[in-house]
């Protein structure tokens, strides 16, 4: 068994096998690498973390990740109980490897259970010149950029090992009727996994979302993780809220400090105002604030700043900036950098159809881009979920729908 | 104007294209480049640059026999100092009676022919195409020793500009055996010259 | 310490100005130096791009400059390489928002703890680029064997001469394509030399690779296979004095290329 080892054991539903992986970097850049790959979208990932302790955020980091490359993260196979209990808390179905992994196949009469990924693989294989199986086989592992890429499945072993030209055609033909089929058997085997697991809560995940936080960093963990990656200098997959302070320290810290008597003038004694430190926080209500209303399409290096709100109908491309002291509300793909409640109102929000920033700030706090996710530009899409970026707990948090002030 | 600086532009091309017609794409991009450097540093338009060449060919022709299409002007940067860098294939070096011959009909023609140029110069200071063909009369005399005359390096700064003084020039050159060295380094000075005079007229 | 302030330049865009910065920075640091890379060219910065470090920027050189911020708050170290910090451009300002002295000062600040102070400059010969030399005591002139990317060369040079401050300057030709110089559709390494008379710090071969390492937000000095990383290393190790000889970018004809140049032959 390789490194990677993604199990498609439904069409929509897979399970990808990070147990071996060395740290959390490691784990995001193979989840990536498999993410990335063409038609792989659109899934229900369970991911078996076999051993390794994850803290919840560091789970709600690679969450975050794998929402981020459009697919959904809905349970865990996990032996550690420390991850087990950040799972929970996440609102993620929990199961031991084995356990989970034979319950789901048993469950699922073999045919159905594998003619999808089949159908799948052989489609494309077949889109390939018709050569040797094997090599095809290669050249599509190839062309899925997974080096370790491996199908779990003996028979498609077995398949390969044969002289399987017709055998393959055959297959799929029947394994293109069997689609239909386990679709229509999806529901009730999802109800069959559920019963040895807590799995109405991952049911609740799966189709309730809208109700659930789909981003929520928690600051000292943030800090934790910091703190991490000074040792490790490496623990990249977080998508961390920081306090702009914090995060200077910590970056500078181990940085040779200038003496303050050679930073001369570019110490401002007199911050008030302007860096985030000087910002008195407050929580009033944006409502009662002027709006700046715009209609165009905010290109990189432009800035609209406002005493107010904004609202945008159209794109903030990367590279763009828009600072308000209320809120911000983008109808279109929110690309740039963002700034709400510059004045410290931490009753602010970020909104837009589709939240795709380089940072995002608001009042005192800033949360960036994961560096694994590499989306420049989002493709623009009729099915955007409207987005909503909101401090809770002195964390930023962003909710998939917008939701009334209580 | 963009128009005749163009055209002029090809021509001073064409001059150096003709002769190479295998030429590939990288020889045409580095003589385009030559070119268009030369100017860039020294500010000579290819107008200018084509009549300084044309005179100088003129000038030199009086002395030893040259081939006219080979000719290569370049400007080179040696250590902040700028360099014209000259070289004309030789095809063969002329004997004293004939430079003698040459330079006793200039100096009859000297006085005429000044006139005549100063009158050019007033009239047509800017566009100086019109300049009429040299009147050449030495012979062509095919020879199989062809000695190259490398130009050797004469820094000028581009700010100074010496003192013409056309009689000393033409007393120098009576003077000239045809020892190629000296004559080299009188064809330099006659160059540093040109070029300042070029300065000047600009 | 006082370290060393390059200023990579070039006049023409689009020659690699920003992609050798990001490289050279990379392998100096690699190799173990302390370096700061600037981005002057405000408004249209893309060094952050190049490193992967577009969404760490909290504070730019104009905020520095204006005194919003401290100037190692401005710093945003390298993801992978703690020698290796990044100053960013703002990309909502344009060039007036920084003064040469402003610029001279910041990279006088730098020198004193800091072995190598790469400064990426803007294309053009205005402002931006008067800034960016400001502070530099050296610098690489990056060029392409085209015509018009030498042409801009040499007048940068001529510039760059005429600046005292610039003790000296390099050459350095990128985007070199080995089988067109073969084929003599492209100016050769030694043509380029010969009309620019200036002393060649690096010959870096078009890579495809830089790309894909572009799109990655990780240089390519850090692949060790490709050879335009490789190219990139010597140069980082030619800047630190060490005698590196040129790689040897002539196409090789292995009994394989023999093959293909026969099938190649063949269709066309």
């Amino acid at each position: 068994m390789g490194n990677i080892n993604m199990m498609n054991y439904n069409k929509e539903k897979t399970i990808i096998d990070l147990s071996d992986s060395l740290n959390i970097s490691d784990m995001g850049i193979k989840l990536t690498n498999i993410l990335e790959t063409e038609g792989v979208e659109n899934k229900e990932l369970c991911l078996n973390l076999g051993n390794i302790d994850l803290k919840q955020s560091q789970l709600l980091s690679i969450k975050a990740l794998i929402e981020a490359m459009q697919s959904k993260l809905i349970a865990i196979e996990t032996t550690s109980e420390m991850t087990e209990t950040a799972a929970i808390g996440l609102g993620l179905t929990v199961g031991k490897p084995s356990q989970l992994e034979t319950d789901e196949f048993a469950s699922m009469a073999e045919p159905q259970n594998d003619a999808p990924s089949f159908s799948e693989t052989f489609k494309q294989q077949d889109s390939t010149l018709n050569q040797n199986e094997l090599s095809s086989f290669e050249q599509l592992k190839k062309m899925n950029s997974i080096g370790d890429f491996v199908t779990n499945s003996e028979n498609l072993q077995e398949v390969q090992s044969e002289n399987l030209e017709e055998e393959t055609r055959e297959f799929l033909n029947e394994a293109e009727n069997e689609v239909d089929e386990a679709q229509d058997l999806y529901e009730p085997k999802e109800k069959e996994i559920s019963a040895p697991g807590s799995i109405e809560s991952a049911l609740d995940v799966t189709f309730g979302i809208q109700s659930e936080p789909s981003f929520n960093i928690d600051n000292n963990e943030a800090k934790e993780t910091v703190e991490e990656r000074a040792e490790t200098n490496e623990n990249d997959v977080i998508f961390p809220t920081q306090m702009f302070k914090e995060q200077l320290d910590e970056d500078y810290e181990k940085t040779e400090t200038i003496e303050s008597a050679e930073e001369g003038k570019y110490v401002l004694l007199d911050t008030e105002g302007i860096t985030p430190e000087g910002l008195e926080l407050i929580k009033s209500n944006t409502s009662d604030l002027q709006t700046l209303y715009l209609t165009q399409t905010l290109r990189s290096g432009q800035t609209v700043s406002f005493e107010g709100n904004i609202f945008l109908i159209g794109d903030a491309h990367p590279g763009s900036e828009i600072n308000a002291t209320g809120d911000i509300t983008v109808w279109g793909i929110l690309g740039g950098i963002v700034h709400a409640g510059t004045k410290g109102n931490t009753n602010a929000k970020v909104r837009a159809l589709k939240l795709n920033p380089i940072q995002l700030r608001i009042a005192h706090l800033y949360s960036r881009r994961n560096d694994t996710v590499n989306v420049p530009y989002v493709q623009k899409s009729n099915e955007f979920t409207p987005e909503e970026a909101r401090i809770e707990n002195e964390q930023i948090v962003i909710y998939k729908t917008l939701r009334r002030e209580d | 104007m963009k128009d005749i600086f163009a055209d002029l532009y090809n021509k001073v091309l064409s001059f150096f294209n003709k002769t190479d017609e295998k030429s590939n794409a990288k020889d045409v991009a580095c003589n385009r480049l030559k070119l268009v450097l030369m100017q860039d540093r020294t500010n000579l338009t290819p107008a200018i640059m084509d009549r300084m060449r044309r005179e100088l060919i003129e000038l030199l022709s009086k002395y030893m026999e040259l081939d006219r299409e080979l000719l290569d002007l370049n400007f080179e940067h040696e250590d902040e100092q700028m360099a014209l860098m000259l070289s004309i294939p030789v095809i063969r070096a002329k004997n004293e009676d004939e430079i003698n011959e040459i330079l006793a009909k200039e100096d009859e023609e000297k006085e005429r022919l000044e006139e005549l140029a100063k009158a050019q110069e007033k009239s047509e200071d800017s566009d100086s195409d019109d300049e009429s063909e040299d009147s050449e009369t030495e012979e062509v005399i095919e020879e199989d020793d062809e000695s190259d005359v490398d130009a050797d390096d004469e820094s000028q700064e581009e700010s100074s500009e010496e003192d013409d003084d056309d009689d000393a020039e033409d007393d120098e050159d009576e003077d000239d055996d045809e020892d190629d060295d000296d004559e080299n380094v009188d064809e330099d000075s006659k160059k540093e010259k040109f070029f300042s005079k070029k300065k000047k007229e600009k | 310490m006082a370290g060393r302030v390059i200023v990579i330049t070039s006049g023409k865009g689009g020659v690699g100005k920003t992609t050798t910065s990001a490289n050279i920075g990379t392998a100096l640091a690699k190799l173990g130096n302390k370096v700061v890379l600037i981005d002057t060219d405000i408004g249209l910065r893309n060094l952050d791009l190049l490193l992967g470090l577009e969404n760490r920027i909290v504070y730019t050189i104009v905020d520095v400059v204006e005194e919003r911020c401290k100037l190692k708050q401005a710093l945003v170290k390298d993801k992978k390489n703690p020698n290796l910090s990044l100053l960013a451009a703002a990309q909502t300002r344009d060039k007036t928002s920084v003064t040469s002295e402003q610029l001279k000062d910041i990279c006088d600040q730098l020198k004193k703890k800091n072995d190598f102070i790469l400064v990426d400059c803007p294309a053009g010969i205005e402002q931006g680029f008067q800034n960016a030399v400001a502070g530099a005591t050296e610098a690489i002139v990056v060029t392409t064997p085209e015509m018009s990317a030498v042409r801009d060369a040499d007048r940068i040079i001529g510039l760059l001469e005429a600046k005292e401050e610039i003790e000296s300057y390099k050459l350095l030709l990128n985007r070199v394509r080995p089988k067109l110089i073969e084929q003599n559709d492209m100016m050769s390494v030694e043509d380029v030399v010969d009309i620019l008379s200036t002393d060649l710090i690096g010959v870096i071969p078009e890579d495809t690779g830089i790309i894909t390492s572009t799109n990655k937000g990780e240089p390519i000095v850090n692949d060790e296979e490709a050879m335009a990383g490789k190219a990139y290393r010597n140069v980082a190790k030619r800047i630190m004095g060490e005698d590196v000889p040129l790689l040897d970018l002539t196409p090789k004809k292995g009994f394989f290329d023999k093959i293909k140049d026969l099938f190649t032959k063949g269709k066309v």
